[in-house]
């Protein structure tokens, strides 16, 4: 037998060695909870801070887009307000929304500091954190939809998990006719459709059908636009359509979103243990 | 060479057994959150033959953790430690090279070597062993004490029992 070269063989056990490690750290922070959350928060703290500035700088180049965008979200908002009004029979600012009592969600602003669409697996950053009130699991929209949910928070900053991730999914149901289902992403790198499963096939759907939260997961208010359909197919066998949705939203360009708090949510949650345990 | 073969397959075989059918079975807490990991497999890859190639020795070490993480459910935690202890073997082996070095074709058994020598190299490998794993189990160095607690105890434990398997089944090259 020939003698291995020295070298190579060295090498060859490093990079090995590298190998290994990697799938381990891999396999770790992929399936261990505890541990999963733990690297996000830690490459949050690290990634945080340097995409912060990226985007702070990055603003200033669409101040205009953004200014509009949210001019039109004010009119379209103040329009609801006063027809809410008129039907009242009273002056927009004497309305009374109950809201000190009654209010169940609560919207909390933030700019997207980091964004990927590229991966299996996607994630985006927040700039704001446990400070502004948000914690884990906490649905968060965009102006034409939804974006994602919150995974790990630290003081500062908070990373979601994308609708472009292979966890992700969203309860959906189509205006209108109340059929629901759920929205998934099925990983073919297109970020402008998605899939809502489980809508049973006896249910007529035309193209153009409009797809909104169905607010049964408690993350989102129901009746958030999220797409139309575009496509529909039953896969052989199956007793469930598999509905190709277009987003409103296009996830590229986001800048701006907002977490959704519910303030049912603990009450709703200790009530699923109680189910749960008996 | 087709005896060590033999020898190392059964090792591997029954410490495999023993880890999971017994020892992670158990998991003892008298301390409350310091709880005792007994982990005694990585005496399968610590005594394989000085001879076995590298790349091997990499990847029995990465198989046999990754087929305790199933069982423990814990993936990749003792892929990764076994694969950074056997990567630590030859420095500890070079540390403790007695006068006249070793005979490549032997294994780091009793049967080559005095208690002393055994001793110190198990105890040494099984602590890195361990040390890496709780390291990552806890996963930030926020919580050292943690770390450090749970691996000392499960360290003392797991050490006593691998010379309690090395008395009782004697293992040869």
């Amino acid at each position: 037998m020939l003698p291995r070269s020295k070298v190579f063989s060295e090498l060859g056990n490093l990079i090995l060695f590298l190998l290994l490690e990697g799938i381990s750290f891999y396999l770790i922070i992929t399936y261990n909870d505890s541990q999963a959350k733990i690297y996000h928060n830690t490459i949050n703290v690290i990634s945080g801070n340097i995409a912060n500035q990226a985007s702070n700088i990055r603003g200033y180049f669409s101040l205009k887009e953004q200014n509009s965008i949210l001019l039109k979200e004010n009119a379209k908002l103040k329009a609801k307000l006063f027809n809410l009004a008129e039907k009242q029979g009273s002056k927009p600012e004497d309305l009374d929304l109950k809201f000190t009592q009654n209010q169940i969600f609560n919207l909390i602003s933030a700019r997207v500091v980091n964004n990927s669409i590229s991966l299996r697996n996607n994630f985006l950053s927040l700039n704001k954190g446990r400070k502004a009130g948000i914690t884990e699991n906490q649905g968060v929209i965009g102006e034409n939809g939804v974006i994602g949910i919150t995974k790990a928070v630290n003081d500062n900053y908070t990373t979601v998990m994308s609708i472009f991730n292979s966890q992700t999914k969203i309860s959906a149901r189509i205006k209108d006719k109340g059929y629901f289902g759920s929205l998934v992403w099925n990983n073919n790198g297109d970020v402008r459709y998605m899939t809502l499963n489980d809508i049973p096939k006896h249910v007529p759907i035309k193209l153009g059908d409009k797809v909104e939260t169905s607010g049964y997961s408690n993350l989102f208010p129901s009746g958030i636009n999220v797409g139309k359909i575009v496509g529909k197919r039953i896969p052989p066998g199956s007793s469930t359509y598999e509905l190709k949705v277009k987003l409103y939203q296009d996830m590229t360009k986001i800048k701006f979103a907002y977490v959704v708090i519910n303030y049912e949510t603990p009450a709703l949650d200790s009530l699923y243990l109680q189910t749960k345990s008996l | 060479m087709n005896l060590a073969l033999l020898n190392n397959g059964n090792r591997f075989i029954i410490l495999l057994l023993l880890q999971i059918i017994v020892f992670s079975q158990a998991r003892l807490g008298p301390l409350g959150p310091y709880y005792i990991d007994i982990i005694v497999f990585p005496l399968a890859y610590l005594l394989l033959p000085f001879r076995t190639p590298r790349e091997l020795q990499f990847l029995l070490a990465f198989g046999i953790g990754l087929i305790v993480d199933i069982s423990m459910q814990s993936p990749g935690l003792h892929a990764g430690a076994s694969v950074f202890t056997i990567a630590v073997r030859p420095i500890i082996l070079r540390l403790l090279e007695p006068r006249g070095g070793y005979d490549k074709l032997h294994s780091p058994t009793l049967q080559r070597f005095k208690w002393p020598w055994f001793a110190s190299f198990i105890s040494i490998l099984s602590f890195v062993h361990i040390l890496f794993y709780f390291s990552m189990e806890v996963f930030t160095p926020l919580f050292l004490g943690a770390i450090l607690i749970k691996t000392l105890l499960s360290w003392f434990v797991s050490t006593l029992f691998i010379f309690l398997i090395v008395i009782i089944l004697n293992p040869l090259d």
